[in-house]
């Protein structure tokens, strides 16, 4: 209607190795939702274990993502972001959670989903770990990803994450141990 | 391998980048029970927290989300929160540029090695930095009553005419025989003339190439930054009173079809001519002359600028029609039917709707909250005679579609249809050219 000519647009956000960039046009923006969606959301989904929060998380993260593009445009890799951007937005969800359930005696339970016990006794295990091998030991097994994926979402090298992972699985065998010989 | 070092390797096992290697540690695991047994528990921790099946997002997760998106940029459109420029900021603001525009000097080729270019842009941001208003009357070679953007050598010299008022919250006006944008402080309208309005933010892109006229302070600094990014080649001359700026750009974007080329300033090979009075360093002119290859044609002038003369309050007004026709945000447009999925389909739909007087399914393409009697009259009962395949020019983000079609009142017309879906529902929408 406007008849007017505007700046074109950039070319899509994938690049020649597979990673995608920070999105910096809608379009972009859209494949990216596309691409990620799925395993961003499963990932949040572990730790909330509640689908419409998990969602509302992910949603946020992209959304402040595409937001925040101008401060991120030189990023390559955003997968290893927008996982750190998920966990920290899912720890904040369940800090939250639980200044609710503080104020409020009998707060109303979420809707259970169907493995919302299993995801709680992992939890359970998890939460008895160090706070960075925990990080790392939920990236690897609930995001799929590699520890050189892990370790730029951490801002860490490599060396160290394959250490944190490795504590917290020795640790948490010892945990396991424990419990079974109760 | 010892059996510490296959303890200490165990884990790159479980990367996902790390199963194909590890051959030693594979071999000991086979040769050392003691090793097999423990990297089984490790297998055995592992899947016990591991989540029984994994979970897809929502069906309509991708839609919401682009809604969401769509409702984040249309708040933050509005709602900007403004920086007030106080006279003092202001000041900091130019002194920034010129130690900006000083560090480049030694990119700038001929312009870096002029002595008087550092002293004429301090000059002309602190004579400007003094400057209350400005009101700036030019000429443009462009059709009567479009946009701020379209030029054509083809074309006579409509007028345009800009006002701003500085201070803490800068307002500017400008106009041409069909069009009128003011940005109050707060929005910009667009008035198609007569009925049509398009509101937009602070910085909504209604006026185009012109924008930086209305900060002529802003001028010298824009050229030395588009002569140090390689855009243009610039020289200063000084001629008794005056102080000649000249910059010469090539034709920005990718024509693959020469449609888009020379339609717009940016989009051709042109030179612009600024002049600056030389006792007081402010703007006091500029030419823009397009090369076309066979000849060289003046296609924007400035005839005149006044400094800080008085301006109404109402000229950061604009009185509306009562029957006003707003814009519809292509995700909010109505879909009365089967969308178009491509862009021949979106000037069929347009075309064929205007041929059967079909408003609703004009409506479809065409974002508006109703059709203007201006298109009704124009386009209503024409008769369609070819529509061809689209293709992309220049800049426009979208697509051209060539059309033939005989209006109502025997007219020939022969043109190229401009449409595009670069918006957040990817809604093809006619964007002009009929």
């Amino acid at each position: 209607m406007l008849g007017t000519l505007a700046v074109a647009q950039r070319q899509p956000a994938k690049v020649a190795d597979g990673a995608m960039q920070w999105p910096q046009t809608v379009a972009q923006f859209e494949e990216l939702v596309e691409t990620l969606q799925d395993e961003l959301v499963h990932f949040a989904f572990c730790r909330l274990r509640n689908l419409p929060d998990a969602e509302d998380a992910v949603q946020d993260v992209l959304v402040h993502a595409y937001l925040d593009r101008a401060r991120h445009c030189a990023i390559t890799r955003v997968r290893p972001y927008l996982y750190r951007m998920v966990a920290n937005r899912a720890t904040d969800i369940l800090r939250q959670r639980q200044r609710a359930e503080r104020r409020l005696p009998y707060p109303p339970a979420p809707e259970p989903e169907p493995q919302a016990d299993r995801l709680c006794e992992i939890e359970r295990l998890l939460s008895q770990l160090p706070q960075r091998q925990a990080d790392a030991v939920r990236l690897r097994v609930f995001g799929g990803l590699a520890f050189k994926t892990i370790a730029e979402a951490a801002g860490v090298s490599l060396p160290t994450i394959k250490s944190r992972f490795r504590y917290g699985v020795e640790r948490l065998r010892g945990i396991l141990c424990k419990e079974a010989g109760r | 391998m010892t059996c510490r070092s296959a303890r200490r390797q165990m884990a790159e096992l479980l990367d996902s980048e790390g199963l194909s290697r590890q051959p030693d540690l594979r071999e000991h695991l086979a040769d050392c029970g003691y090793c097999a047994a423990e990297f089984e528990e490790t297998l055995n921790a592992v899947a016990r927290i591991e989540p029984a099946y994994h979970v897809c997002a929502s069906p309509d997760f991708k839609r919401r989300t682009m809604r969401k998106l769509a409702d984040e940029l249309n708040a933050a459109q509005t709602a900007r929160p403004r920086i007030r420029v106080t006279p003092f900021l202001r000041l900091v603001l130019l002194a920034a540029a010129v130690l900006a525009v000083v560090s480049v000097l030694p990119y700038l080729g001929d312009l870096g090695t002029n002595r008087g270019v550092v002293a004429l842009l301090a000059q002309s941001m602190q004579a400007m930095n003094e400057v209350r208003s400005v009101h700036i009357q030019a000429r443009m070679r462009t059709p009567r009553g479009d946009n701020f953007e379209t030029i054509g050598t083809e074309f006579e010299f409509q007028p345009v005419e800009m006002w701003k008022e500085f201070g803490a919250t800068p307002r500017w006006r400008v106009e041409n025989p069909g069009r009128v944008v003011v940005m109050d402080g707060t929005q910009s309208i667009l008035l198609m003339k007569p009925d049509q309005v398009v509101r937009g933010g602070r910085d909504s892109g209604f006026v185009e190439w012109l924008r930086p006229l209305l900060d002529p302070e802003r001028v010298l600094e824009a050229e030395f930054q588009a002569a140090k990014k390689g855009e243009s080649r610039a020289v200063i001359r000084h001629e008794g009173p005056r102080v000649t700026l000249i910059a010469s750009r090539k034709a920005e974007g990718e024509f693959f079809n020469d449609w888009g080329k020379n339609r717009s300033v940016s989009q051709s090979d042109h030179t612009r001519f600024y002049q600056f009075d030389a006792a007081t360093s402010r703007l006091t002119g500029l030419q823009v002359i397009l090369h076309d290859g066979k000849r060289d044609v003046v296609v924007f002038e400035i005839t005149g600028i006044l400094y800080n003369e008085p301006i109404a309050p109402e000229l950061f007004t604009v009185a509306l029609p009562a029957n006003v026709i707003g814009d519809v945000p292509p995700e909010r447009m109505p879909a009365n039917g089967p969308l178009p999925v491509t862009a021949r389909d979106a000037a069929v739909t347009f075309l064929e709707g205007l041929a059967q007087r079909d408003w609703e399914r004009v409506l479809t393409v065409y974002p508006a909250t109703a059709v203007p009697e201006s298109l009704k009259s124009d386009g209503g009962g024409l008769k369609v005679i070819s529509i061809g395949e689209p293709f992309q020019s220049g800049l426009y983000p979208g697509r051209f579609v060539p059309y033939e079609v005989v209006l109502a009142d025997g007219t020939h017309k022969q043109w190229n249809l401009a449409v595009r879906n670069d918006n957040l529902a990817h809604r093809w929408i006619q964007d002009g050219g009929f």
